[in-house]
C-alpha cells in the first residue's frame, strides 16, 4: 500500500471500520511511514479535543414548551389511532369494510361523474413539490411549472393573461421581495406562482387560484385558524406551514411561511392593498 | 406541592418490550409515553442541535424534532434502529434550518474574573472547536459530530445522513483534515 492508498482508508482505520486484513495491511504502511503516521496522531489529537468539550444541559423550558404545542395543535394529534382503534373487533371490523365499499362506490361514481382524475396527480405533484422547495424553492418552482404549462413572466404580464391583477403585484410587507412569477395552466384554473424572498434569503411560495384547493395536500390534517379575522386553514409541512385563505374572489395559498405572526403579516398586509386598490 | 413521580423508560438495548410498549402508547398519543421517550432521548438530540447549528438555536430545534417524531412517530416501522431515525430526524432538521440562511451565531463565553487556568484552557478550546466546527460545511459538520460525538457506526451514519456506507470513510477524512486546517489557522496547539 502506498500512502495515497493509506490516506483514503486512514478514518475507516483510526474508527475500526476495515476488515481484518486492511487494517493489517495499513498498520504495516504506518509503522514505516512517519508522515501517514503524523496524520493519524492528528485524528486522535482532533478526537480528543472534541470528546473534552462537554455539552451544557438542555433547558428544561424545551418540554415545557413542547407540550404547550402539543396541547395547542390539533394537528399534531395522533389521528392514525382514533381511525384505527374501532377496528379491533370482527364484527366491527366488517362494518367497517361494509361502509368502506359503500363509501368506495359513492367516491367512485361521483369522481367518474363529477371530476376527472388529475387531482390525484396534483397531490402527488404538489408532495414532490412540498419535499423539494425547502431545499431548493426555485428548482421546485420550475418543475411544477414544467409538468403545468407554465412559463415565467413579469408580474405585469401576469395581470394581462390572467385577467385580474395578482395581490402581490402591489408589493410585500416590509423584508420580503418578489422573485419569480409564474402563470400555470392547472386543472382548476390559469393560476399564479411566485417565489418571494425574506430578507435573510429564505424563500416561500404564494399561489392565487379561483377556487380552494385542499386536493394539493392530500389527507393531510388541516387545521381551520382566524388570521387576522379571515378564515385560514393551516397545515404543518415538515418544519414549514402551509396556509390557504380567501382573499375577495380567488384564494390564496401560501408554502413555507415561517410562523403564524408571519401569516398574520401576509394576511393584513393583502387584504390592506386590495381595499386600497384602485378600481 | 409534590411534583407527580416520573417514570424512568430504561435503556432500548436493555428492555426492547417496554420500549416498544413505550413508542405504542405514542402513537396513541399518551403524554406520559411521550414524557417518558423525551426523557430518553432529548439529551442526545440537543446534544447533535448545540455541535451542529450552534448553542442560541439548540432548544428550539430540540423541541421542533420531537413535534417532528410525535407526529411521524407512525411511520417509524422499526426495521431501523429507533436511535437512527431519531437522528435523521435531527441532521434534516439541523440542515433545513442552515439551508434556510440561519447563521451559527456565537456568545462569546463571559469568564468569571477567579476562573483558574485549567478552567481558561478548556473554554478557549471550546471556543476553537465551535468557530471550527461552523466553517465546516454543514453536512460534513454533520458527519463529523455523529462520529466523534455520537459515537454511531458507520453504517448507521450511512442510514441517518442517506450517503452510502461506503462513502462515509471519505467524507470523515475531508471533514476531519478541514477542521485541523481550521483549527491551525484559529491558532489551537494540541
Amino acid at each position: 500500500m502506498n500512502c495515497p492508498d493509506v490516506q483514503e482508508l486512514l478514518s475507516a482505520y483510526y474508527d475500526g471500520e476495515l476488515p481484518d486484513d486492511k487494517h493489517a495491511d495499513v498498520k504495516v504502511h504506518l509503522d514505516g511511514c512517519s508522515e501517514c503516521a503524523r496524520q493519524l496522531a492528528g485524528f486522535e489529537k482532533l478526537s480528543a479535543l472534541a470528546t473534552s468539550v462537554a455539552t451544557p444541559d438542555p433547558p428544561s423550558e424545551i418540554w415545557e414548551e413542547l407540550e404547550r404545542q402539543l396541547d395547542e395543535e390539533p394537528a399534531f394529534q395522533p389521528v392514525e389511532q382514533k381511525r384505527r382503534s374501532p377496528l379491533t373487533t370482527p364484527r366491527l371490523l366488517t362494518l367497517a369494510a361494509s361502509l368502506l365499499i359503500a363509501v368506495g362506490i359513492g367516491w367512485w361514481a361521483y369522481q367518474s361523474w363529477h371530476a376527472p382524475n388529475e387531482h390525484d396527480h396534483l397531490a402527488v405533484d404538489f408532495d414532490e413539490y412540498l419535499e423539494l422547495f425547502p431545499q431548493d424553492p426555485a428548482k421546485a418552482q420550475q418543475l411544477l411549472a414544467a409538468k403545468y404549462d407554465g412559463h415565467p413572466v413579469e408580474i405585469e404580464a401576469a395581470a394581462e393573461q390572467l385577467g385580474y391583477r395578482p395581490s402581490v403585484a402591489d408589493g410585500l410587507p416590509d423584508g420580503m421581495t418578489l422573485v419569480s412569477t409564474h402563470v400555470m395552466k392547472m386543472p382548476c384554473c390559469t393560476c399564479v406562482g411566485c417565489v418571494c424572498e425574506r430578507d435573510d434569503g429564505s424563500k416561500f411560495a404564494s399561489f392565487e387560484h379561483d377556487d380552494e384547493q385542499p386536493v394539493w395536500f392530500g389527507d393531510r390534517p388541516a387545521v381551520a385558524a382566524s388570521c387576522c379575522g379571515k378564515r385560514c386553514s393551516l397545515m404543518q409541512v415538515d418544519s414549514d406551514l402551509v396556509v390557504g385563505w380567501q382573499q375577495g374572489r380567488r384564494h390564496i395559498t401560501v408554502i413555507g411561511a415561517r410562523d403564524l405572526e408571519e401569516i398574520n403579516q401576509l394576511v393584513a398586509w393583502l387584504d390592506e392593498r386590495k381595499r386600497v386598490r384602485p378600481k | 406541592m409534590a411534583s407527580k413521580k416520573k417514570k424512568q423508560l430504561n435503556d432500548p438495548a436493555d428492555s426492547p418490550a417496554e420500549f416498544a410498549d413505550v413508542l405504542e402508547r405514542c402513537r396513541r398519543g399518551e403524554r406520559e409515553a411521550q414524557r417518558q421517550l423525551y426523557d430518553l432521548c432529548h439529551q442526545q438530540v440537543y446534544r447533535l442541535m448545540v455541535r451542529t447549528v450552534g448553542l442560541q438555536d439548540a432548544a428550539d430545534l430540540t423541541q421542533q424534532v420531537f413535534l417532528q417524531v410525535f407526529r411521524k412517530i407512525d411511520q417509524f416501522a422499526g426495521r431501523s434502529k429507533f436511535d437512527t431515525w431519531l437522528y435523521r430526524l435531527a441532521v434534516n432538521e439541523g440542515l433545513q434550518h442552515l439551508r434556510k440562511g440561519h447563521r451559527w451565531k456565537f456568545q462569546p463565553l463571559t469568564r468569571e474574573p477567579m476562573s483558574n487556568q485549567r478552567d481558561l484552557q478548556r473554554d478557549e478550546q471550546k471556543e476553537l472547536l465551535e468557530q471550527a466546527l461552523a466553517r465546516l460545511e454543514p453536512e460534513l459538520r454533520s458527519i463529523f459530530v455523529l462520529r466523534e460525538v455520537e459515537r454511531l457506526s458507520y453504517q448507521d451514519i450511512a442510514e441517518t445522513t442517506g450517503i452510502p456506507e461506503g462513502t462515509v470513510g471519505s467524507r470523515l477524512n475531508r471533514a476531519r483534515r478541514e477542521l485541523q486546517q481550521h483549527l491551525t489557522e484559529l491558532g489551537w496547539e494540541p
